[in-house]
């Protein structure tokens, strides 16, 4: 006898125990709040399907970090499906490109109540109390290329039937492409809800049948704004009834613009900044937040700001701090001054003559290192992660530079006109 | 753009001050002076707030508040565009027009050519502190050509200290060899992280060879765990068997016993105990009823003995009713007497009292009084009514006394009452004398004030001097207007200045004369200065000589004459040898010694110069003398008419207006002198008038002297008294109308009460008739009689009513005593003997009721009795039927036990408890035997000892114990252990999460040395391109601004540097030098401090001067820069300042004086404007 109504959660790329990314820790900042940020969002998982009393939970691929190694993951992770199983709640998992190879999916033995798919073929699972099947495929390895959906079998008439699979779909920005596949191809297969994973954004690509990205878990740096979570999935005499984002973060990154067009004084700075951040808190739901400030705006306090931007980095940490539960992940400076810096310095002057070098000094690559050769050794000296990953040191791609040429023109603008006298 | 006026509305120190008007031909020099507090920082500020709005906060509100600060001008613009505005304090609409009007924001833009407020500070603003910043920083660089250009073109003060700081913080971040910098610690702190968590990191391999441990462990325990339970169950067995044997063996014993007792009677379990029982049961029935049968008789025998009077106990409620009513008889028996003495004495008192109202009447006649009792209430009424009758009357009569009294009296008064006099006109000379007021008193203040106003005038009079004389005559002097003696200052103070101009020029002239002749001597005593002139003379004689070597040489002429006078000393050849060689070194040294020749020469000709200018001024200084005399004559001819020795005007202009003010105060005294006069003609005529009134209405004041007040008082008093006369008359006259309707209202009262009177005498009359009584009855008696007379009637009643009462209690005594004959009567009718009835009726009674007591008390008994009997008859049967029912019991045993007889019985019962105790003995082997066999049935348990060496057993249980317990035992606790530390080691791998915690340090470190490296790289960078663009500003401008900023350098030195030049240092780098006339150069550490200032002021006014070339020229802010300048290089900066001012707006603010007075005297040069504050 089937049962009429039953539950599921679909998650995906929970990236366990991978850390945060982008957070330099400071006297004031909530160490502690941040600490185990995946744990948490998981045991938010946990905790949420129990109390649903979902009947299984479908994960699709990304469960661990590529080239995290400590077992310890791996056995987290167990200890979480002892409690679901504990439950009577089942969970279905295939690997995608990050936990393909891993040693944690390979090594692990999965309770009763958790199936990890096969990576050689599509494989299915029926489930007879609720009339359902699972068809699934994990990662053979991490740059699966090939179209896996291609592979699954058609639909199984008399089941509720779900497809689940680790893919970028027809590609994804900010997404390796892997597993690639047309909303064709997986409609073709004629499933009831086609459970994908790998991107990490929250995105339902189709209601007839259903596709979802439930995106991760936990943002872990400031391109994964927004609320986190997983999608739970109500189904009723085998047709959908509710599909519901379900959030679980535990830590919330955001990018906090700031105008300070009105601004004249640093105290109207500071009664500026504090007010977005009280805003921010206000929406974060008693979360805690990992916040990215951007000042923007063409004002009277330009040159201040610039001037001395670590210190003004410090007196925003002390701002935020003022909040309970709030880091300072980046302070941006992208403010403008009232006037052009051309018609400010017009064409002549020296300044005018320093502006033009700094638009057409060659800052590209090698030459950067002969311009000023202490940055070999600085280069040498600094980990290798620092030259890797999505924000690499003097990173040679011309927006970075630009963002360099400019960063550079403000803080000797802001030096020169700081000792102009008649100040 | 230029500021063509700057209007100080409300600001600082100023409200509405006219404005600085800096409107002239060329941009022009406007210096601006002003002492201290007199507003120049102020000024400043206005100015720089009318172009750019006011700062956040301005100390220049200390009288103007934020919101009324105001400051306006106008601008004007290259193209000839002007607007005219003002600015207020606000952060929109600032900008307004002349009308108040709000501008546009933009409307200001083609003025300010958008140059930024800072920015504009920067390029056209310089100060002291810029100044001496700018000098020393050029100082800190060496000179270093680069950077000076740069910061004075940037018009930036301190460029090496911007360069310095971003070295430094550089340094802070990182340096490749360092410890301390914070990124080489960042680093250092990261590599620390990564060495900990590959410390803190699980393998998944090491998990699992110990999971692969864990398991082997637990297999081989489950091994022996099995060998163990096998030997312990075979050591069970044979312990059993051990233990069986015995028990087997008394088994069979028993059940052999058993059969030997043959055939049993089976009897139920509680046989024996039914048996005894039952013949209990019997006997004890038996003995109960033989003592029930004796006792029975015995209490028949009592209940007969007893018998009862029925038909008194019949009666027993009527004997206890009689016994109560017993009580009440005795009681009226004993009032009567006492009820028949009050009757009695009632009609005694009511005797008494009838005999008061009427004497001749007894107590049986007394009816007849009856109805005047009836009127008792009209009685009443009528003696309450006389008292207010008589009242009235005696009321009325006194009035009419009293009425009649005054009357008379009054009469009599007014006959002696004075007649009033008739006042009229003395009221009105009166009323005029008080309409004067206190005209004595403010006579005499007057006349004082006067007297002392007067002293005062004298003695103000004699301090102001120049002229002694009485007031009166003071009025009538004339003295020189005061515009003339304005006229006269004005003319005195010019004269004053122009001297005081060519003195001063005069003096400059001769100070100046004195440096150059002493510059001439200091070049004489240099040597002689060789003059083209000189040069000349030597040439023309080296001509001569010539002339006549060529005559000696070449015609061969005797010039031997001309040769001496040549030179007298020397041959010809060696004279004009020695000429020739003279000219030679003169015009070496002339060529050589240019400059000094030159300066020589301008010295020369500077102090031929002075001494013209010397010459001038004292011709004009002379000529000013003269009229300086002339205007003096004409001034003491303006004082002749008064006769006055004036003073220099100045001081007149005061000596007049104090002699002003005097002459007015003077003209008030005599003023205040003419009203006294009238005011004393005008208090005699009041006085007279007062006299004669009084006078005619016959009063005399006994008064004299002059004063009016005594009079007047005098006058005042008499009319008063006439006053208070004429109302006592009134008032006499008006008490005796009333007296007279006083009399007539009395008389009218009088009678009226006497009519009631009559009236009230009838009714009382009346009353009393039927009394009896003849005469008046007077009032206050009347009422006692009534009262005596209703209290002798109320005592009658009372009377009667006892006499009543008795004879109802005589009644009740006479019907108890037949009720009582009665009852007796019934029960014994014929009784023979002294009859109870016979007695008093209370024995009686009494008796009946003891008789009564005596047969209830039998009656009690007998019902008693009955009821024992009753009780004892129903036990004697319930005994019958137990001893039936414990006979069918005996008998239904002996059926049981299948005897006939009682007898035969207990054998019986003593077969069967044998039978029973070896059954249960052999149950509890038999229960032994299954314990032992722990479910092994006793047969197979038979056959299994049957089958074993019953003797070997012992030996076979020793070995296997030993073996479980020394072999197997041991290895399962080791492997057990091996089990446990597995566990402990696998559940220490519990998936801590202290790895990835460490993982997200290392990231938040990462953070940390990317955004310090990024910021290392930006200032490294940032450092270099300053660097680099500071070079190649030199080298774009060096040329053009250099050559400006040489020939100002050289300006402001006044030819002590020629210039500047660029020149190489050590290390090869370009360096500033200046360069003296004397092409010695001069690197900027050997310059003074104030050399320095200006070298750097001339760098900022050369790259302005050069940007005037492609830039609109905005005006060039100088603030009091001259302060560490001797007077020379003053002077010399102001002219510089000037001809820059022809191309662009200078205004320069000063608190020094000397600047001032330096800037007028080269005023003669054009373009310079000064405006005091």
């Amino acid at each position: 006898m089937n049962k009429s109504m039953f539950k599921f959660i679909h998650t995906a790329d929970i990236h366990l125990d991978s850390p945060l990314k982008g957070l330099e820790a400071h006297e004031d900042a909530p160490v502690d709040e941040i600490r185990g940020a995946t744990r948490r969002a998981l045991d938010n998982l946990v905790d949420l399907a129990i109390e649903e009393a979902v009947d299984f939970i479908l994960v699709a691929g990304d469960l661990y970090d590529g080239d995290w190694k400590d077992y310890n993951t791996g056995l987290f992770f167990s200890a979480r499906m002892g409690r679901l199983s504990r439950a009577g709640i089942r969970v279905f998992i295939v690997s995608g490109n990050h936990d393909a190879a891993g040693q944690i999916t390979r090594a692990m033995p999965l309770p009763d109540n958790a199936h990890l798919f096969s990576s050689k073929n599509p494989q299915f699972e029926i489930l007879d109390d609720l009339g359902v099947v699972i068809h699934g495929q994990s990662y053979s390895h991490r740059a699966v290329t090939d179209n896996l959906a291609a592979r699954f079998p058609g639909y199984d008439p008399g089941y509720f039937n779900i497809g689940l699979l680790h893919t970028c779909l027809t590609g994804r920005e900010g997404h390796e492409d892997y597993a690639p596949c047309t909303l064709d191809d997986l409609k073709s297969k004629g499933y009831d809800y086609w459970a994908l994973g790998h991107v990490h954004k929250r995105e339902i690509i189709s209601q007839d049948p259903w596709v979802v990205f439930p995106g991760n878990i936990q943002g872990r740096h400031i391109r994964e704004t927004g609320a986190r979570g997983a999608t739970l999935v109500t189904v009723e005499a085998g047709r959908i009834t509710e599909v519901e984002a379900l959030e679980l973060d535990v830590l919330r990154w955001v990018v906090c613009s700031v105008d300070l067009s009105g601004c004249d004084t640093s105290e109207q700075v500071y009664d500026a900044v504090r007010q977005a951040l009280e805003q921010e808190k206000d929406l974060a739901d008693g979360r805690t937040l990992a916040l990215r400030l951007v000042l923007t705006g063409a004002c009277q306090v330009h040159g201040k700001l610039h001037n001395q931007t670590p210190l003004w980095v410090e007196r925003f940490q002390s701002i935020a701090a003022e909040f309970t539960g709030m880091w300072l992940e980046k302070v941006k400076f992208g403010t403008t001054p009232r006037t052009s810096l051309q018609e400010m310095f017009g064409e002549d002057t020296p300044v005018a003559g320093l502006l033009k070098s700094i638009r057409q000094i060659d800052l590209d690559g090698d030459t950067l290192f002969e311009l000023v050769p202490e940055l070999s050794a600085l280069k040498n000296k600094l980990p290798a992660e620092i030259h890797t990953g999505d924000e690499p040191f003097l990173d040679p791609s011309p927006d970075k530079i630009e963002d360099l040429r400019k960063e550079i023109q403000e803080l000797l603008i802001a030096g020169l006109v700081q000792h102009g006298g008649g100040q | 753009m230029r500021v063509k006026h700057l209007d100080l509305n409300a600001f600082g120190p100023f409200t509405q001050r006219p404005p600085l008007d800096f409107d002239s031909k060329d941009p022009g020099l406007h210096i601006i002076f002003g002492a201290n507090e007199a507003g120049k920082s102020s000024s400043l500020r206005a100015l720089k707030a009318l172009l750019y709005g006011f700062p956040q906060q301005t100390p220049d509100n200390f009288i103007h508040s934020y919101d009324q600060l105001l400051v306006g001008g106008c601008l004007e613009n290259s193209d000839g565009q002007e607007i005219v505005f003002q600015r207020r304090k606000k952060r929109i609409n600032d900008v307004i027009d002349e009308a108040g009007d709000p501008l546009d924001a933009g409307a200001l833009a083609p003025f300010l050519n958008t140059v930024e407020p800072e920015i504009f500070e920067t390029l056209y603003g310089i100060d002291h502190d810029t100044l001496v910043q700018g000098g020393e920083d050029i100082l800190a660089q060496k000179g270093e050509v680069g950077q000076a250009l740069f910061a004075a073109g940037a018009g930036i003060s301190s460029l090496k200290e911007v360069t310095d700081d971003l070295e430094k913080e550089a340094a802070d971040l990182f340096k490749p060899a360092g410890q301390l910098p914070r990124i080489n610690k960042a680093v250092k702190r990261f590599k620390e992280l990564q060495k900990n968590l590959r410390e803190v990191s699980l393998s998944s391999r090491v998990w699992q060879a110990h999971q692969k441990q864990l398991k082997s462990a637990q297999a081989q325990r489950v091994d022996l765990e099995k060998e163990r339970d096998q030997k312990n169950r075979e050591l069970q067995r044979l312990d059993r068997l051990a233990k069986a044997i015995p028990e087997l063996a008394s088994l069979k014993s028993r059940k052999e016993r058993q059969s030997a007792l043959g055939d049993v009677i089976p009897l139920p379990p509680d046989f024996s105990e039914r048996y005894a029982r039952t013949g209990m049961e019997m006997r004890g029935a038996d003995q109960q009823l033989q003592k029930d049968a004796k006792r029975l008789a015995a209490l028949q025998e009592k209940r007969r003995a007893i018998s009862l009077n029925k038909d008194l106990l019949n009666q027993a409620e009527k004997v206890d009713d009689f016994h109560q009513r017993l009580g009440e008889y005795r009681k009226g028996f004993k009032d009567i007497p006492i009820l028949n003495g009050m009757r009695i004495s009632l009609r005694r008192e009511a005797a008494a009292l009838l005999k008061q109202v009427r004497p001749d009447l007894d107590l049986d006649q007394v009816e007849t009084l009856r109805p005047v009792l009836s009127r008792k209430r009209t009685i009443q009424a009528l003696s309450s009514q006389y008292e207010a009758i008589s009242r009235q009357l005696t009321q009325a009569q006194n009035r009419l006394r009293s009425a009649q009294k005054e009357g008379r009296q009054l009469t009599e008064g007014m006959v002696k009452a004075p007649q009033a006099k008739e006042p009229r006109d003395l009221v009105q000379a009166v009323k005029l004398g008080q309409k004067a007021g206190d005209i004595d008193g403010h006579l005499e203040k007057n006349k004082t004030e006067v007297e002392m106003n007067k002293q005062e005038c004298r003695g103000e009079l004699r301090r102001i001097g120049l002229w002694s004389g009485s007031l009166p005559e003071l009025m009538d002097l004339s003295f020189p207007l005061p515009e003339t003696v304005q006229a006269f200052e004005k003319k005195y103070h010019e004269i004053a200045v122009e001297k005081r101009e060519i003195q001063k020029e005069l003096k400059t002239a001769e100070h100046e004369l004195k440096a150059v002749q002493v510059e001439i001597k200091k070049g004489e005593y240099a040597g002689k200065v060789p003059s083209e002139q000189e040069l000349n003379q030597t040439r023309e004689k080296r001509e001569q000589g010539w002339q006549l070597v060529r005559r000696e040489w070449l015609f061969q002429e005797d010039i031997t004459r001309e040769i001496k006078s040549y030179d007298p000393d020397r041959s010809l050849c060696d004279a004009y040898e020695g000429v020739v060689e003279q000219a030679d070194i003169l015009s070496d040294r002339l060529r050589r010694e240019a400059d000094r020749v030159a300066n020589a020469a301008a010295f020369k000709a500077r102090k031929e110069a002075l001494l013209d200018v010397i010459a001038a001024n004292t011709k004009d200084l002379g000529a000013l003398e003269l009229r300086e005399h002339e205007l003096h004559e004409s001034w003491l001819r303006a004082w002749q008419a008064s006769d006055i020795p004036p003073l220099p005007p100045k001081e007149m202009t005061g000596w007049l207006a104090r002699i002003d003010k005097l002459c007015f105060k003077v003209g008030d005294i005599l003023k205040k002198e003419q009203e006294i006069q009238t005011d004393e003609l005008r208090r005699k005529e009041l006085k007279h008038n007062l006299e004669k009134e009084l006078a005619s209405i016959g009063e005399e004041p006994i008064l004299d002297g002059k004063t009016l007040g005594p009079v007047l008082i005098f006058a005042e008093t008499v009319l008063e008294k006439i006053s208070a006369q004429k109302v006592n008359f009134e008032k006499l006259k008006q008490r005796q109308d009333q007296t007279q309707k006083a009399i007539v209202e009395a008389t009218q009262d009088l009678r009226v009460a006497q009519e009631a009177l009559a009236l009230w005498q009838e009714q009382w009359e009346k009353a009393f008739l039927g009394l009896g009584r003849t005469g008046d009855i007077p009032v206050i008696e009347a009422i006692d009689l009534t009262e005596n007379l209703q209290t002798c009637f109320d005592k009658l009643k009372e009377a009667d009513d006892l006499k009543k009462r008795i004879a109802g209690i005589e009644r009740d005594a006479a019907e108890l005593k037949a009720a009582v004959t009665a009852l007796v009567e019934t029960f014994e009718p014929g009784t023979t003997g002294p009859k109870i009835t016979d007695l008093p009726l209370d024995q009686t009674i009494l008796g009946l009721r003891t008789m009564l007591g005596r047969a209830q008390k039998d009656r009690a008994m007998v019902d008693r009795l009955d009821e024992e009997i009753d009780l004892l008859q129903q036990d004697i049967t319930l005994t019958q039927k137990t001893l039936q029912g414990a006979q069918e019991q005996m008998a239904e045993l002996l059926d049981l036990a299948r005897c006939e007889k009682p007898e035969d019985l207990s054998g019986v019962i003593a077969a069967f408890a044998e039978y029973q105790r070896l059954q249960e003995k052999i149950s509890d082997t038999r229960a032994v035997l299954a314990r032992i066999g722990a479910g092994c049935p006793i047969e197979a348990l038979a056959q299994q000892a049957a089958e074993v060496d019953a003797d070997a057993l012992p030996g076979r249980v020793e070995s296997l114990a030993r073996d479980i317990q020394e072999r197997i035992h041991p290895e399962i606790n080791s492997i057990s252990q091996v089990i446990g530390e597995e566990n402990t080691r696998l559940a220490a791998m519990d998936g801590s999460a202290r790895a990835a915690e460490i993982a997200e340090e290392m990231e938040q470190e990462l953070a940390k040395i990317r955004r310090l490296a990024q910021r290392y790289a930006v200032l490294k960078l940032g450092a270099k391109i300053l660097h680099q663009e500071i070079e190649h500003y030199r080298e774009a401008h060096q040329d053009p601004v250099l050559k400006i900023a040489s020939d100002i350098f050289n300006r402001l030195t006044q030819g002590s540097f020629a210039g500047l030049r660029t020149d190489v240092d050590d290390k090869g780098g370009p360096v500033l030098v200046g360069v003296r006339p004397d092409n010695l150069r001069l690197t900027v550490d050997k310059m003074s401090s104030g050399t320095r200032d200006q070298l750097f002021l001339a760098l900022r006014m050369a790259t302005l001067e050069s940007r005037l070339e492609t830039s609109e020229p905005m005006p060039f802010i100088v603030d009091d820069i001259l302060i560490n300048f001797d007077d020379d290089r003053s002077c010399a900066t102001l002219r510089v300042l000037a001809d820059l001012s022809k191309k662009n707006q200078v205004i320069l603010f000063t608190h020094h004086r000397q600047i001032v007075e330096a800037a007028r005297t080269i005023q003669a040069e054009g373009c310079i404007h000064i405006h005091e504050l």
